[in-house]
C-alpha cells in the first residue's frame, strides 16, 4: 500500500505502523510523487494519505489527490488521516471517498489495528474483484486472438489499447493451458505500455512468450524464473536496437517496432 | 528433436550470426546484406535444451522442422539457407544468386 504525508516524520512513523501490522508499505511527500509510484505499480492494494498536504491552514489537498487516483486508477480502496481538518468538515468535503478516515481528534494509534484490517479486507477484495474480471477478460482474449492464429505486430496493436485493462490480468488461461501474465513495462522504463506474456506450463518445465512475439520466449524451472529470463531477453534486445541504426525486415523489423513501441518509450509513448 | 547449445552454436557461426551473450541467452540476428531478418536466441548451458526449444529455434529462422534438421546436420549451407528464405519471398531471388554486395 501506499502511504502519503508531506512530513517526512510522519510518514516514517505510520510506515512502521503499519508494516507492524504486517502491511507493505511504500510511501510519497507529494501528490505527483503519489501518482508516480501508482502509475509504476497499478496494483497498487491501498493509498492512506494525509488530508493536509500542503502545509497550509485548512488545507485539504489530500481529498483532491484522493479523487484523482479515483478518476484514473478507479477502484485503488482509499483511505485518510488528519490531524487539521474535523471530523464534520471531512464528511462534507470527502462525501464518500474515503473507505475510512481519521479525523482531528482521533489518534491514530487508538485506530490502527481496525484501520490496518479494514485495509487488509479491502486489498483483498479489491483482489477478488480483480480475478474475476481478468477471468472475463481472458476468456474474451482466447476467443479473439487464438494463439495459433497471430499476426505478430497486428495482435499486439490491438492488445495494447488493453493494456490499462490488462494490468488487473492475474488469471490463469487454464482452458488453453496458458495463463497470461502482464509484465509491467516500469521494469524497463516508468509509463511504458505493459507486455503480455503468455506461460504455459510444460511437462518438465515453465515455458514463457511474449503475446504476438514468438522470438521472444524463454523457458525455466519456475514461473518467477522464465519470466526473469523473458524480461532479460527483451531487456537486451532493446538494448541492441537502441544502440543499432541498421535495417530491419520482417520478424526483425515486427520485433524493433514492437520493442520500440512497447519498451522504448524514449522514443515516444503511444 | 534435440538441441545442444553447442549445435547451436555452430548454427548461429553457419549462418554469421553476430552472437552477443550474456548471463541466460546468447542472441542475434541472422541477417543478409546489412539487413536483419531474424532475431534469434538459445540460453547457455551444458544440457540440452527443452524439447520445445529446437522448435521454437526453428520457427524464429523461419524453417520447418526437416529444414531445421538439415541445417543443424550440416548437409544445409548458409547459401541453401537464404536460397529457402527467398523461395518463401523474405529476400530477393536475384540478390540470392549475385555477390553479396547488393542488397536484396
Amino acid at each position: 500500500m501506499l502511504v502519503v504525508d508531506d512530513e517526512n516524520r510522519n510518514l516514517s512513523i505510520r510506515k512502521q505502523q503499519l508494516e507492524a501490522k504486517n502491511l507493505e508499505v511504500v510511501v510519497a511527500e507529494s501528490e505527483s510523487a503519489a501518482m508516480h509510484q501508482i502509475e509504476a505499480s497499478p496494483e497498487m492494494d491501498a493509498v492512506l494519505t494525509d488530508i493536509n498536504l500542503a502545509d497550509e491552514p485548512g488545507d485539504t489537498s489530500g481529498v483532491k489527490l484522493a479523487r484523482k487516483i479515483q478518476a484514473r486508477f478507479g477502484d485503488i480502496p482509499l483511505f485518510a488521516y488528519s490531524a487539521t481538518v474535523e471530523e464534520q468538515e471531512l464528511r462534507e468535503e470527502a462525501r464518500g471517498l474515503f473507505m475510512r478516515s481519521i479525523p482531528k481528534g482521533i489518534k491514530f494509534d487508538e485506530e490502527l489495528r481496525d484501520l490496518a484490517e479494514t485495509i487488509r479486507d479491502a486489498s483483498l477484495q479489491r483482489r477478488q474483484r480483480r480475478r474475476v474480471r481478468s477471468d472475463e477478460q481472458l476468456a474474451d482474449l482466447v476467443v479473439r486472438y487464438p494463439l495459433e492464429a497471430i499476426d505478430a505486430a497486428e495482435t499486439v496493436r490491438r492488445l495494447l489499447p488493453h493494456a490499462r485493462d490488462a494490468a488487473d490480468i492475474e488469471a490463469s488461461l487454464k482452458a488453453a493451458g496458458y495463463h497470461l501474465e502482464l509484465i509491467h513495462s516500469s521494469i524497463f522504463q516508468p509509463s511504458a505500455n505493459p507486455v503480455l506474456v503468455w506461460v504455459k506450463e510444460l511437462d518438465e518445465e515453465i515455458e514463457a512468450e511474449v503475446y504476438g512475439q514468438p522470438s521472444l520466449y524463454a523457458h525455466g524451472e519456475s514461473g518467477d524464473d522464465v519470466v526473469a529470463k523473458l524480461i532479460e531477453l527483451m531487456r537486451l534486445f532493446a538494448e541492441d536496437i537502441r544502440h543499432d541504426d541498421g535495417e530491419y525486415a520482417g520478424p526483425a523489423l515486427h520485433l524493433r517496432e514492437f520493442i520500440e513501441r512497447t519498451i522504448l518509450v524514449a522514443h515516444g509513448n503511444n | 528433436m534435440q538441441l545442444t547449445t553447442r549445435e547451436a552454436e555452430r548454427i548461429f557461426n553457419k549462418l554469421e550470426v553476430e552472437a552477443i551473450r550474456s548471463t541466460h541467452h546468447v542472441r542475434g540476428f541472422v541477417t543478409y546484406n546489412g539487413v536483419r531478418l531474424f532475431p534469434v536466441h538459445y540460453s547457455n548451458g551444458r544440457k540440452d535444451m527443452p524439447g520445445h526449444v529446437p522448435k521454437r529455434f526453428a520457427k524464429s529462422l523461419n524453417l520447418a522442422l526437416d529444414e531445421f534438421a538439415e541445417l543443424k546436420r550440416c548437409t544445409m549451407s548458409r547459401e541453401k539457407y537464404f536460397g529457402i528464405q527467398a523461395e518463401r519471398g523474405v529476400i530477393s531471388l536475384e540478390a540470392v544468386e549475385v555477390s553479396g554486395e547488393q542488397r536484396p
